[in-house]
């Protein structure tokens, strides 16, 4: 998903700077690398470069551009690093048009060698610099640039949002819609293209929606649409959006939180697909090989790190210390040669998780990243990557990249239980097989359990205090759980070993008190029944979240009950966190915070 | 703006029948008919032209009013032959409350995707009543199916581009049009029963945050207001009473000497309010009088009621509190008490000391 922008005209201020505003405002489609052109005099300037749009800003200065027409670009790579080179606007070999593109052009491979084999230059890896070359092409061939952008358009094949600049009329944007979104903003002397609406609200309120299949030109002063060669009367589209910007549009979603928690059988699937079976043995055979096995994070990406924690001593009997980052100085003396440590972090920046990474290393400890940032810092200075490819996460709390990073670490203690003589090769095409399919089962639970997840929300709403009690594989499902409900539902929440529940804690159980049970399917389960036995008799709420194989077992005795389909104990913890992840969203909401905006709390954890 | 034309279904099904003669579209709510409130909503997004679809006589002057279809589907459908070409309609059914923010949800959604039709949709535990909607993985509306069962909930809300509407009135499939889904995670209400009121002012009130005090009320100095309160014009606040809010009281309302109104209470126009009687989570309706030392507590009471001194309203809590409920222009003698669920019917006269129900 990428973000774009287009501008002709002027509103009063600096172009770059009004281009720089809009992507801000699209920072939320991607934030990898970011990049703007204008054409002034016939010239068109490009700006670009990997980093967060601030950051690239710095660099190259996009911000000091002035000319009649620009386009700009934020970008999250899927495929590919971000670099300097990947990111747009791309050119065409005479600097004559540049492009911006959201979308995939299934057929670039195909077209680039017809254009490479014509003499055309590729300076990138992307699909969309065949779209510059193209309309190079046409122009050459003494079409005028609507003619070549209609060829250009009748040559594409897949999904996109194009905005075009052309030096030869430097007062239009060119632009084409194909299922990626794409909207027109009109102006009073000045028109705006843009993938979303908010991104320039600030400017103009009135918006034209493009369909499928369309394209076409905006100048200062007029809008020209057609499709497939016939024009297209635009006029009765135009509509006023007369509210305010901070409702962005979240494709859907009342809060990122929600849609990013719908998102997950895509970013599972992703994540999936961009796994490397080699890349895992490899990894496998160094986790196998170590003395021991140190598995760090902070927050969320700690608890992803404790279900691989479980799997690798519960279930396979290697030597692993799982510990949160900040707290790596009390490893230090254990850490050597030998050792390997496998450093979750879900931006790839997370400060204390960098140090620990740093000085293991320094240590000689071979370590692994797990990130869902292509190339953030952490992977960068590891010996080994592996990335969840969740795409961007903008709620603060993590939800998708939660279950991405579940799935990777599951796939990787698969393959190393394979190596390790621990699973046999059935019961690892089994798990795998499994985890492969979990896309599909994630969006059944999803779409079965959340308007339970709901109703139990309002039961948990007007409380002040909750437990999440589990054992074994389901205690950092708890912890996890519990994190959500206190960081958007500001209600407090603490989760222990259900065992531990009686040494203390039960104290502070009364009538109502909610008691939230992860039900896992294992050797544990029984004694997770005594548990909530306990609770229900001192006149506890007790809501249980459980595969559905428990029901007989578990169903009489809560007063709530979410089941999850049955799958194998390690596949059950990504189904049994989602939820978790809405019963915090629900509540939340019921008790009128943004979830998506939590007090005291940003996204990346920048310092120690 | 021209382009964007509201529609709402308003048909009355009898359901709040109890409370007024003018109908559910009619019934009085936050100082407005319970029509304004969705009117408003669609306003809110830039409709400028309004059809009303009603099975019983409205008349608007800023509203088109046509024959209610039936149903929904069936209402729209006669909707697509009077809608300008090229047009976006937005259609908001009276069977379901939601609130403003979520109009503007809904049509985020519709423009930004550019979808040819954008459904509102909540996940609830039970469906039945309204339509289901199925979804693929990829958010994609795959049917529209009559409710039951855990799901997705359409919540009556729906934008529709002119050409898809007259394809749909053809016969065209949902599915060969692009339909999108916006998901609200808010609160709603089912406008099913006079309850449901009581719901809606307990939701609009909860999000009050500040007072405001029309200039036109005439308030007593000695008169106390806590909380956020709408006081409207030419409202009377009496010696020693008491407004604990979220409260909200009506136009032209007088509220006696002593009188206590509490939490999530609305009292509508021209009700008055005797010396000592005290209004809690209820609903009085237009010109309905409430005599002195009466309690009134999580009930309905309709319009132009009168409800003797010391009547009592006996309440029970049965997932939500329930007191009683006084249809229009009845009348409940002195001293009576209204045991929870008690059902007065419109005229109807309940004798003085009276156990009801």
């Amino acid at each position: 998903m990428c973000g774009i922008v287009g501008l002709t005209g002027s509103v009063g201020e600096r172009i770059g700077l009004v281009l720089r505003r809009c992507l801000e405002r699209l920072e939320y489609r991607g934030y990898d690398s970011a990049g703007v052109a204008v054409v002034n005099g016939g010239v068109i300037t490009v700006r670009k470069g990997r980093g967060k749009i601030s950051e690239v800003d710095a660099r190259v200065n996009f911000t000091g551009l002035n000319g009649v027409s620009g386009i700009g670009h934020t970008r999250w790579a899927t495929h590919g690093k971000p670099s300097d080179e990947n990111a747009h606007p791309h050119t065409d070999c005479s600097g004559t048009v540049a492009v911006v593109h959201n979308g995939i052009i299934s057929n670039y491979r195909e077209l680039r060698e017809q254009l490479e084999a014509r003499g055309h230059r590729f300076t990138s890896d992307t699909d969309t610099e065949v779209i510059a070359h193209l309309f190079e092409d046409y122009v050459k061939a003494r079409l005028t640039a609507l003619e070549a952008l209609r060829e250009v358009v009748s040559r594409l094949r897949g999904t996109y949002a194009i905005a075009l600049l052309y030096a030869g009329e430097p007062d239009k944007v060119f632009f084409a819609r194909n299922v990626s979104p794409l909207i027109i903003g009109l102006g009073n002397g000045f028109n705006f293209l843009a993938s979303d609406i908010p991104a320039f609200l600030e400017y103009t309120n009135r918006v034209i929606t493009l369909h499928d299949g369309e394209y076409g030109f905006i100048t200062p002063g007029s809008v020209y649409v057609e499709r497939g060669g016939e024009p297209v009367d635009v006029k009765a589209r135009v509509r006023v959006v007369n509210w305010s910007p901070e409702l962005a549009s979240k494709e859907g979603y009342p809060h990122f939180m929600l849609k990013e928690i719908h998102e997950q059988p895509r970013a599972l699937r992703d994540t999936w697909a961009g796994l490397d079976t080699d890349q895992l043995s490899k990894l496998s055979d160094l986790l196998l090989k170590a003395r021991r096995v140190f598995i760090t994070g902070s927050g969320t990406s700690y608890h992803a790190g404790l279900v691989f924690d479980h799997l690798l001593s519960g279930l396979m009997g290697l030597d692993t210390h799982a510990f949160n980052s900040s707290e790596y100085k009390r490893y230090v003396k254990l850490a050597g040669d030998g050792d390997v440590m496998v450093a979750v972090s879900q931006s790839g920046e997370t400060i204390d998780t960098l140090m620990a990474v740093r000085v293991f290393r320094r240590l000689g400890v071979r370590v692994i990243a797990v990130s869902n940032i292509v190339d953030s810092t952490i992977p960068r200075e590891s010996d080994y990557q592996l990335y969840t490819r969740a795409g961007p996460e903008v709620g603060v709390a993590a939800t998708k990249t939660f279950t991405a990073q579940l799935m990777v670490l599951n796939a990787l203690a698969a393959t190393a239980a394979l190596g390790g003589g621990v699973l046999g090769k059935d019961e690892y095409g089994l798990i795998m097989g499994e985890l492969e399919h979990l896309p599909d089962l994630v969006n059944l639970t999803i779409t079965s359990v959340e308007a339970k997840a709901r109703h139990i929300a309002s039961r948990l709403a007007s409380k002040a205090s909750a437990y999440y009690l589990s054992r074994g594989l389901g205690l950092p499902i708890a912890m996890e759980g519990a994190l959500k409900l206190k960081e958007v539902a500001y209600i407090h929440a603490e989760a222990y070993p259900a065992g531990e529940s009686k040494h203390g804690p039960i104290a502070l159980v009364e009538g109502g008190f909610p008691v939230l049970f992860i039900a896992t399917d294992d050797e544990y389960v029984d004694a997770l029944e005594g548990n909530v036995m306990e609770m229900n008799a001192r006149g506890a709420l007790t809501i249980g979240v459980i595969p559905a194989k428990h029901q007989p077992r578990f169903g009489k005795l809560l007063s709530e009950v979410i089941q999850t389909p049955n799958v194998s104990p390690g596949a059950l913890t990504i189904l049994q966190s989602i939820p978790l992840q809405l019963l915090a969203y629900y509540t939340a909401v019921l008790r009128g915070h943004d979830p998506d905006k939590p007090r005291n709390l940003a996204k990346t954890v920048t310092v120690e | 703006m021209d382009g964007l034309v509201g529609v709402v279904v308003a048909p009355d099904n009898g359901e709040l029948s109890a409370l007024s003669s003018g109908a559910k579209p009619m019934v009085s709510l936050l100082g407005k008919p319970l029509l304004r409130h969705y009117m408003d909503g669609l306003r809110a997004i830039g409709a400028s032209r309004f059809i009303v679809a009603s099975n019983v006589s409205i008349s608007l002057s800023d509203a088109e009013v046509i024959d209610y279809g039936g149903d929904y589907w069936a209402t729209l459908v006669k909707v697509s032959e009077i809608v300008p070409r090229g047009s976006t309609v937005v259609a908001s059914s009276m069977d379901i409350y939601v609130p403003r923010e979520a109009y503007e949800t809904l049509m985020n959604v519709h423009l930004s995707m550019g979808y040819d039709v954008t459904v509102l949709v909540a996940a609830v535990e039970d469906t039945s009543g309204g339509f289901r909607v199925n979804t693929s993985s990829d958010g994609k509306v795959l049917s529209l199916v009559r409710g039951g069962g855990p799901g997705y909930l359409h919540l009556g809300l729906t934008a529709i581009e002119q050409d898809a509407l007259v394809k749909l009135a053809g016969g065209a499939e949902l599915g060969s049009l692009r339909v999108g889904v916006a998901h609200w995670g808010g609160w709603f209400t089912r406008v099913n029963t006079p309850w449901s009121l009581l719901e809606i002012v307990r939701n609009t009130l909860a999000n009050l945050t500040s007072s405001s005090i029309s200039t036109r009320a005439r308030i007593s100095p000695r008169a106390s207001m806590e909380g956020p309160v709408i006081i409207d014009d030419d409202a009377v606040l009496d010696h020693n009473c008491t407004i604990r809010g979220p409260v909200y009281v009506g136009r032209g309302v007088y509220v006696g000497t002593g009188a206590l109104i509490r939490n999530h209470t609305a009292i509508e126009e021209g009700a008055v309010i005797g010396a000592n009687a005290e209004v809690t989570e209820s609903l009085i309706e237009p010109r309905a009088t409430i005599g002195r030392g009466a309690f009134i507590g999580a009930s309905l009471i309709g319009h132009g009621v009168v409800v003797e001194p010391g009547v009592v309203t006996l309440t029970t809590t049965m997932g939500r509190k329930i007191g009683a409920i006084v249809g229009e222009g009845a009348r409940v003698g002195a001293n009576s008490v209204l045991k929870p669920g008690s059902l007065v019917k419109r005229g109807e006269h309940v004798a003085p000391l009276t156990h009801y129900g």
